[in-house]
């Protein structure tokens, strides 16, 4: 009954916080300097056309109107029109949605399989050498400008190497797999296509690497960190005394415990992905959420950036959210 | 003068030698403070460590090799790629001290403000900041700096609006945990005024976790700029920008890979330095695994 009350708690909290989200996406697109009439309607455009076009927008009434006309938007899916291409923004990024999120759940996959064994093994052999390695592999992590790896990497096993390739996901002479899920790895085989299936796989490595590197340096030291901690406590000490295994000790035992924060740094990740996507997609050419706002950026289409920065931001609110509900249920000393 | 302010802060004079002492005995704290005290040194002495001018179009010598005429090799302009990086990093640095001096100063007073004065104040202010936290980092400077438009300034604006709820929350914290103590209300009892208490102790005594969050936000705005830059929407060119140069570089990746990755690499090195010296002066400074 408690855990439901926090849970209904967490999710009427949620709400204010959207809203301020709104808001402050409002605010920064009305920060424009210029009038976003005359660019819409073109440097040559007739004073009349503009004041009609404004109008029309409905960007001669006050800004508390504005902004309610935009909710109402919002709540109908209505991200504004792209400048650049003419179409609804909510559709571009509905389109583009899934390549991103394939990107973003390899990279989360790739964080959890190599991190979490490179915290428990640095917890294990804590100061000796491969702690050191391990150490100085995070620091460098969350010091890397992720576009410059990106970079290196392409330049490394793409060009010198010649090992996968290096934009793009699909070889271009192959068709895409039908799209159920938007996500290539997935359709291809929902599809049986097994030279799609290798061809997108061998295409996902090199971007997904370079995105996750940060995070899996995060979740190397906080797996790290927990399972010292947990290694110290009495219960650990009871087990070994009772003559258990220290396989059976370390992966039963003290990883459940040292898990809790390890699923809190991997959640609140997933959000965070969705930033370094950007510079990722833009490196690896990966038509992504990412590399559309990049290409957005460059031709000042507001409409585009500004639904692109909404929608990650609602994305970052339900991750923290659901974060904060697996917290609970997984340790319920947490209750607010 | 000199003997009278060191009779009034004997103290903290001593403390301030005891944190020197224990931060040259750690490795991590040096080798950060070194790579932080070279790059300034180039920062400051690039126009006497180099003879190449780092705006100075040579169109004979473009894109050559790295040699010994050019270290790192030069870039499409002909322009030496070292030099360029020296100057940079006066860029890049003054881009971080100056985000950890808005958004440390500003995050400091809503912070101190917010956890002393408390209540109605403390709540509506706290979930101001809690939307801010609700983007991530660089999609938000990203929409900041593109609806301001792209130039140096409001990127660096763009990240310190960014960083400011990191600081708020810090000082804030600590503020909650201060006001209790009992000088606070001694001073209170005293009849100083909340403004006073604020300045003159709240703010002071989260000060030391104030400094080691501002040595690691000074990498992260770093980075965070780099990255704005990158994606056009910082320095422009010809400033010699880090991210900005890399960006450039990106189009002669294939056959000139010298042009990107230098550049690159100063950003990175450089922030390991602000994040290994922030996290040795985390260990020194605090008190419970300090010794």
């Amino acid at each position: 009954m408690r855990l439901l009350g926090y849970v209904l708690k967490r999710l009427l909290y949620s709400i204010p916080v959207l809203i301020g989200v709104t808001l402050l996406v409002f605010l920064i697109s009305h920060a424009i300097p210029g009038d976003p009439a005359r660019m819409m309607a073109g440097e040559k455009a007739s004073n009349e056309a503009v004041a009609r076009l404004r109008h029309s927008l409905g960007l001669d009434r006050p800004l508390p109107v504005q902004y309610v006309t935009y909710l109402g938007g919002l709540l109908k899916g209505d991200l504004g029109i792209s400048i650049r291409n003419q179409r609804p923004v909510a559709r571009d990024l509905m389109d583009i949605f899934p390549a991103t999120l394939e990107l973003t759940l390899v990279s989360i996959l790739l964080c959890v399989l190599v991190g979490l064994p490179l915290g428990i093994f640095s917890a294990l052999r804590r100061n000796r050498l491969f702690d050191h390695v391990s150490r100085v592999f995070s620091v460098v992590g969350i010091s890397m400008p992720v576009f410059w790896l990106g970079l290196m990497l392409l330049l490394l096993f793409y060009s010198r190497l010649g090992w996968l390739p290096g934009s793009g996901r699909l070889d271009i002479r192959l068709d895409p797999p039908a799209r159920i899920t938007g996500m290539y790895l997935v359709d291809s085989l929902l599809e049986g296509n097994g030279r799609a299936f290798v061809s997108a796989l061998s295409h996902i490595i090199l971007p997904a690497f370079c995105l996750s590197y940060v995070y899996l340096a995060i979740i190397t030291r906080i797996t790290r960190s927990s399972m010292i901690s947990v290694l110290g406590l009495d219960y650990i000490t009871t087990a070994r005394a009772n003559g258990l295994s220290e396989a059976r000790v370390v992966m039963k035992h003290a990883l459940k415990n040292a898990l809790i924060p390890t699923v809190t740094i991997t959640g609140l990740s997933i959000g965070e992905l969705l930033g370094g996507a950007i510079l990722t997609e833009t490196i690896f050419d990966w038509p992504g959420m990412g590399k559309y706002v990049v290409d957005s950026v460059g031709y000042l289409d507001f409409p585009a950036i500004m639904g692109f920065t909404l929608v990650v931001a609602v994305v970052y609110v339900i991750i923290n959210l659901l974060v904060d509900l697996t917290y609970a249920v997984l340790d319920p000393q947490i209750r607010y | 003068m000199w003997d009278r302010f060191r009779r009034e802060h004997e103290w903290q004079i001593r403390e301030l030698g005891f944190t020197i002492k224990l931060l040259t005995r750690n490795p991590s704290a040096v080798a950060g403070f070194t790579i932080i005290a070279l790059m300034v040194l180039l920062a400051v002495f690039a126009t006497s460590l180099t003879r190449y001018n780092p705006i100075h179009i040579s169109l004979k010598e473009r894109l050559s090799q790295p040699s010994l005429t050019h270290l790192f090799g030069t870039d499409e302009l002909g322009r030496d790629i070292l030099s360029r990086i020296m100057y940079g990093a006066r860029i890049s640095l003054r881009i971080g001290a100056l985000v950890v001096l808005i958004a440390g100063g500003c995050g400091s007073i809503i912070g101190a403000v917010c956890g002393y004065v408390g209540r109605q104040l403390d709540n509506v202010v706290m979930r101001i900041l809690d939307v801010i936290l609700s983007f991530p980092p660089l999609v938000l400077a990203l929409a900041l700096a593109a609806a301001l438009g792209p130039n140096l300034n409001n990127a660096i604006f763009a990240v310190a609006f960014v960083m400011i709820p990191k600081f708020a929350r810090l000082v804030r914290g600590e503020a909650l945990a201060v006001k209790e103590r009992q000088f606070v209300s001694a001073a209170r009892a005293a009849g100083a005024r909340p403004l006073w208490i604020v300045t003159h102790h709240i703010l002071p005594n989260c000060l030391s976790s104030v400094i080691v969050l501002g040595t690691l936000v000074l990498g992260e705005a770093i980075l965070i700029a780099a990255s704005l830059s990158f994606i056009g929407l910082g320095a422009q060119p010809p400033t010699p920008e880090w991210g900005a140069m890399v960006s450039v570089g990106r189009k002669f990746l294939l056959h000139q890979w010298w042009y990107a990755t230098f550049p690159g690499l100063f950003i990175l090195v450089t922030v390991i330095g602000f994040n290994i010296f922030g996290d040795a002066l985390r260990d020194v400074l605090d008190p419970r695994i300090r010794r």
